[in-house]
Protein backbone atom coordinates (compact mmCIF):
# COMPACT_ATOMS: atom_id res chain seq x y z
CA UNK A 1 0.00 0.00 0.00
CA UNK A 2 1.33 3.42 -0.96
CA UNK A 3 1.67 6.03 1.78
CA UNK A 4 -0.42 9.02 0.72
CA UNK A 5 -2.54 10.60 -1.99
CA UNK A 6 -3.72 14.21 -2.09
CA UNK A 7 -6.95 14.89 -3.96
CA UNK A 8 -7.49 18.43 -5.16
CA UNK A 9 -11.29 18.46 -4.87
CA UNK A 10 -11.49 21.45 -7.26
CA UNK A 11 -10.40 19.10 -10.06
CA UNK A 12 -13.65 17.17 -9.49
CA UNK A 13 -15.83 20.25 -8.97
CA UNK A 14 -15.05 23.83 -8.04
CA UNK A 15 -18.36 23.99 -6.13
CA UNK A 16 -18.70 20.94 -3.85
CA UNK A 17 -22.45 21.05 -3.30
CA UNK A 18 -25.01 18.33 -2.71
CA UNK A 19 -25.39 14.97 -1.12
CA UNK A 20 -26.49 12.63 -3.92
CA UNK A 21 -27.71 12.48 -7.53
CA UNK A 22 -30.88 14.42 -6.55
CA UNK A 23 -28.55 17.40 -6.16
CA UNK A 24 -26.84 17.02 -9.52
CA UNK A 25 -24.18 14.84 -11.17
CA UNK A 26 -21.32 16.10 -8.98
CA UNK A 27 -22.15 15.27 -5.37
CA UNK A 28 -20.75 13.86 -2.14
CA UNK A 29 -21.92 10.29 -2.70
CA UNK A 30 -20.42 10.19 -6.19
CA UNK A 31 -17.11 11.59 -4.96
CA UNK A 32 -17.04 9.11 -2.07
CA UNK A 33 -17.84 6.07 -4.22
CA UNK A 34 -15.71 6.88 -7.26
CA UNK A 35 -12.67 8.64 -5.79
CA UNK A 36 -12.29 8.29 -2.01
CA UNK A 37 -13.30 4.66 -1.46
CA UNK A 38 -11.26 3.25 -4.40
CA UNK A 39 -8.20 5.19 -3.21
CA UNK A 40 -8.54 3.71 0.29
CA UNK A 41 -7.62 0.34 -1.19
CA UNK A 42 -4.31 1.71 -2.49
CA UNK A 43 -3.23 4.41 -0.04
CA UNK A 44 -2.71 4.50 3.72
CA UNK A 45 -3.70 8.16 3.97
CA UNK A 46 -5.89 10.29 1.74
CA UNK A 47 -5.98 14.07 1.93
CA UNK A 48 -8.98 15.90 0.50
CA UNK A 49 -7.82 19.39 -0.33
CA UNK A 50 -10.61 21.99 -0.50
CA UNK A 51 -8.22 24.96 -0.78
CA UNK A 52 -9.14 25.71 -4.38
CA UNK A 53 -12.88 25.11 -4.23
CA UNK A 54 -15.45 27.90 -4.02
CA UNK A 55 -16.50 27.10 -0.47
CA UNK A 56 -17.74 23.73 0.66
CA UNK A 57 -21.05 22.51 2.04
CA UNK A 58 -21.82 20.29 5.02
CA UNK A 59 -24.10 18.07 2.93
CA UNK A 60 -21.24 17.22 0.53
CA UNK A 61 -18.82 16.52 3.38
CA UNK A 62 -21.33 14.62 5.51
CA UNK A 63 -22.14 12.34 2.62
CA UNK A 64 -18.45 11.47 2.18
CA UNK A 65 -17.58 10.92 5.84
CA UNK A 66 -20.93 9.85 7.26
CA UNK A 67 -21.44 7.68 4.19
CA UNK A 68 -18.18 5.78 4.71
CA UNK A 69 -19.36 4.96 8.24
CA UNK A 70 -22.91 4.08 7.16
CA UNK A 71 -21.54 1.79 4.45
CA UNK A 72 -19.21 0.24 7.07
CA UNK A 73 -16.17 0.79 4.86
CA UNK A 74 -13.97 1.99 7.73
CA UNK A 75 -14.36 2.27 11.49
CA UNK A 76 -14.62 5.81 12.93
CA UNK A 77 -11.07 5.65 14.31
CA UNK A 78 -9.66 4.40 10.99
CA UNK A 79 -11.54 7.05 9.03
CA UNK A 80 -10.26 9.87 11.27
CA UNK A 81 -6.74 8.53 10.87
CA UNK A 82 -6.77 7.77 7.15
CA UNK A 83 -8.87 10.51 5.53
CA UNK A 84 -7.83 14.09 6.26
CA UNK A 85 -9.51 17.29 5.11
CA UNK A 86 -7.41 20.29 4.15
CA UNK A 87 -9.46 23.46 4.63
CA UNK A 88 -8.70 27.02 5.65
CA UNK A 89 -11.69 26.97 7.97
CA UNK A 90 -11.47 25.50 11.43
CA UNK A 91 -15.26 25.17 11.74
CA UNK A 92 -15.33 22.99 8.60
CA UNK A 93 -12.58 20.71 9.95
CA UNK A 94 -14.28 20.43 13.33
CA UNK A 95 -17.50 19.30 11.72
CA UNK A 96 -15.84 16.30 10.06
CA UNK A 97 -15.39 14.53 13.39
CA UNK A 98 -18.99 15.33 14.22
CA UNK A 99 -20.26 13.72 11.00
CA UNK A 100 -18.22 10.60 11.72
CA UNK A 101 -19.31 10.35 15.36
CA UNK A 102 -22.98 11.00 14.60
CA UNK A 103 -23.07 8.43 11.80
CA UNK A 104 -21.36 5.88 14.06
CA UNK A 105 -23.81 6.59 16.89
CA UNK A 106 -26.76 5.93 14.56
CA UNK A 107 -25.28 2.59 13.55
CA UNK A 108 -24.99 1.39 17.15
CA UNK B 1 17.81 68.77 35.43
CA UNK B 2 18.97 67.30 32.13
CA UNK B 3 18.26 63.81 33.42
CA UNK B 4 14.74 64.79 34.47
CA UNK B 5 14.04 66.25 31.02
CA UNK B 6 15.34 63.08 29.41
CA UNK B 7 13.12 60.86 31.59
CA UNK B 8 10.07 63.01 30.81
CA UNK B 9 10.85 62.87 27.09
CA UNK B 10 11.19 59.07 27.13
CA UNK B 11 7.93 58.69 29.08
CA UNK B 12 6.17 60.99 26.58
CA UNK B 13 7.47 58.98 23.62
CA UNK B 14 6.41 55.66 25.17
CA UNK B 15 2.97 57.03 26.07
CA UNK B 16 2.46 58.40 22.55
CA UNK B 17 3.48 55.09 21.01
CA UNK B 18 1.23 53.09 23.34
CA UNK B 19 -1.70 55.40 22.70
CA UNK B 20 -1.28 55.25 18.91
CA UNK B 21 -0.94 51.46 18.95
CA UNK B 22 -3.97 51.07 21.17
CA UNK B 23 -6.07 53.33 18.91
CA UNK B 24 -4.93 51.42 15.83
CA UNK B 25 -5.85 48.05 17.35
CA UNK B 26 -9.19 49.37 18.56
CA UNK B 27 -10.07 50.85 15.16
CA UNK B 28 -9.13 47.72 13.26
CA UNK B 29 -10.95 45.46 15.70
CA UNK B 30 -14.08 47.57 15.40
CA UNK B 31 -13.77 47.45 11.61
CA UNK B 32 -13.64 43.63 11.70
CA UNK B 33 -16.53 43.53 14.17
CA UNK B 34 -18.55 45.75 11.79
CA UNK B 35 -17.71 43.40 8.91
CA UNK B 36 -18.90 40.41 10.93
CA UNK B 37 -22.12 42.21 11.87
CA UNK B 38 -22.76 43.05 8.19
CA UNK B 39 -22.31 39.39 7.22
CA UNK B 40 -24.68 38.29 9.99
CA UNK B 41 -27.27 40.76 8.66
CA UNK B 42 -26.85 39.39 5.12
CA UNK B 43 -27.24 35.84 6.41
CA UNK B 44 -30.50 36.79 8.09
CA UNK B 45 -31.76 38.43 4.89
CA UNK B 46 -30.99 35.46 2.63
CA UNK B 47 -32.53 33.12 5.21
CA UNK B 48 -35.76 35.11 5.31
CA UNK B 49 -35.93 35.16 1.50
CA UNK B 50 -35.32 31.41 1.29
CA UNK B 51 -37.76 30.27 3.94
CA UNK B 52 -40.47 32.74 2.97
CA UNK B 53 -40.42 31.10 -0.46
CA UNK B 54 -40.76 27.73 1.35
CA UNK B 55 -43.88 29.00 3.14
CA UNK B 56 -45.66 29.12 -0.21
CA UNK B 57 -44.53 25.57 -1.01
CA UNK B 58 -45.75 24.44 2.40
CA UNK B 59 -49.19 25.96 1.76
CA UNK B 60 -49.36 24.36 -1.68
CA UNK B 61 -48.01 21.08 -0.26
CA UNK B 62 -45.32 20.86 -2.96
CA UNK B 63 -41.72 19.77 -2.59
CA UNK B 64 -38.70 22.04 -2.53
CA UNK B 65 -36.51 22.76 -5.52
CA UNK B 66 -33.23 20.96 -4.72
CA UNK B 67 -31.19 23.28 -6.92
CA UNK B 68 -32.43 26.32 -4.96
CA UNK B 69 -31.73 24.58 -1.66
CA UNK B 70 -28.19 23.72 -2.86
CA UNK B 71 -27.54 27.33 -3.82
CA UNK B 72 -28.86 28.62 -0.50
CA UNK B 73 -26.72 26.15 1.47
CA UNK B 74 -23.63 27.01 -0.62
CA UNK B 75 -24.19 30.77 -0.39
CA UNK B 76 -24.76 30.62 3.35
CA UNK B 77 -21.59 28.57 3.85
CA UNK B 78 -19.50 30.88 1.67
CA UNK B 79 -20.62 33.81 3.78
CA UNK B 80 -19.70 31.85 6.90
CA UNK B 81 -16.24 31.30 5.36
CA UNK B 82 -15.92 35.05 5.01
CA UNK B 83 -17.17 35.57 8.55
CA UNK B 84 -14.61 33.08 9.85
CA UNK B 85 -11.76 34.86 8.08
CA UNK B 86 -12.90 38.18 9.58
CA UNK B 87 -13.06 36.49 12.97
CA UNK B 88 -9.45 35.32 12.62
CA UNK B 89 -8.31 38.85 11.78
CA UNK B 90 -10.23 40.24 14.74
CA UNK B 91 -8.87 37.76 17.25
CA UNK B 92 -5.32 37.93 15.91
CA UNK B 93 -5.34 41.70 16.25
CA UNK B 94 -6.91 41.71 19.67
CA UNK B 95 -4.57 39.02 20.99
CA UNK B 96 -1.47 40.98 20.08
CA UNK B 97 -2.20 43.92 22.37
CA UNK B 98 -1.38 44.63 25.99
CA UNK B 99 -3.57 46.39 28.63
CA UNK B 100 -6.42 43.91 28.77
CA UNK B 101 -7.05 40.41 27.52
CA UNK B 102 -10.68 39.43 27.01
CA UNK B 103 -9.89 35.71 26.86
CA UNK B 104 -9.43 35.70 23.11
CA UNK B 105 -8.65 31.96 22.72
CA UNK B 106 -11.84 31.07 24.63
CA UNK B 107 -13.87 33.50 22.54
CA UNK B 108 -12.39 32.12 19.30
CA UNK B 109 -13.09 28.54 20.34
CA UNK B 110 -16.68 29.36 21.33
CA UNK B 111 -17.31 31.32 18.12
CA UNK B 112 -15.92 28.59 15.87
CA UNK B 113 -18.17 26.10 17.66
CA UNK B 114 -21.19 28.32 16.98
CA UNK B 115 -20.24 28.67 13.30
CA UNK B 116 -19.84 24.88 13.01
CA UNK B 117 -23.28 24.40 14.52
CA UNK B 118 -24.82 26.95 12.14
CA UNK B 119 -23.27 25.21 9.12
CA UNK B 120 -24.90 21.95 10.19
CA UNK B 121 -28.28 23.48 10.98
CA UNK B 122 -28.44 25.06 7.53
CA UNK B 123 -27.61 21.80 5.78
CA UNK B 124 -30.59 20.19 7.53
CA UNK B 125 -33.15 23.01 7.34
CA UNK B 126 -32.40 24.01 3.74
CA UNK B 127 -33.80 20.76 2.42
CA UNK B 128 -37.22 20.76 4.05
CA UNK B 129 -40.18 23.03 3.45
CA UNK B 130 -41.87 21.83 6.64
CA UNK B 131 -41.89 24.25 9.57
CA UNK B 132 -40.44 27.16 7.60
CA UNK B 133 -41.45 29.72 10.22
CA UNK B 134 -39.63 27.73 12.87
CA UNK B 135 -36.58 27.43 10.59
CA UNK B 136 -36.43 31.23 10.28
CA UNK B 137 -36.62 31.55 14.08
CA UNK B 138 -33.94 28.90 14.65
CA UNK B 139 -31.48 30.54 12.25
CA UNK B 140 -32.25 34.07 13.44
CA UNK B 141 -31.81 32.88 17.02
CA UNK B 142 -28.37 31.46 16.21
CA UNK B 143 -27.37 34.63 14.33
CA UNK B 144 -28.52 36.73 17.30
CA UNK B 145 -26.33 34.61 19.59
CA UNK B 146 -23.37 35.29 17.27
CA UNK B 147 -24.09 39.06 17.48
CA UNK B 148 -24.40 38.89 21.23
CA UNK B 149 -21.19 36.92 21.89
CA UNK B 150 -19.26 39.24 19.57
CA UNK B 151 -20.60 42.34 21.37
CA UNK B 152 -19.68 40.84 24.73
CA UNK B 153 -16.15 40.11 23.55
CA UNK B 154 -15.60 43.55 22.03
CA UNK B 155 -17.09 45.14 25.14
CA UNK B 156 -14.69 43.27 27.41
CA UNK B 157 -11.69 43.64 25.15
CA UNK B 158 -11.87 47.43 24.99
CA UNK B 159 -13.22 48.08 28.45
CA UNK B 160 -11.01 50.64 30.24
CA UNK B 161 -8.64 48.81 32.55
CA UNK B 162 -10.00 50.55 35.65
CA UNK B 163 -13.54 49.23 35.04
CA UNK B 164 -14.69 45.95 36.55
CA UNK B 165 -15.86 43.29 34.14
CA UNK B 166 -19.55 42.46 34.17
CA UNK B 167 -18.95 38.83 35.03
CA UNK B 168 -16.65 39.58 37.99
CA UNK B 169 -18.90 42.07 39.80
Amino acid sequence: MKPEKVFNVAEYTDTPIGRNSLDGPKNGADYRDNFVVPALADYQTIKLDFSETIGTTPSFLEEIFGGIIRERILSPAELKRRVIVISKYESVKRNINKYIDEAAAKLN
Amino acid sequence: MDKLALIIAVIAIVATFASATSASVRNEAHQQANNIQSILKELSEITHRQFESYLLLEQENTTIDHAKANIYEATFNMKLDLLESNLELLVRRCSSMFFYDAESPEFYDQYIGMISDLRNQISILAYTAKGSRRSILVIDGKLTALYSVLNHYIGNRFRPIFEKRGDTV
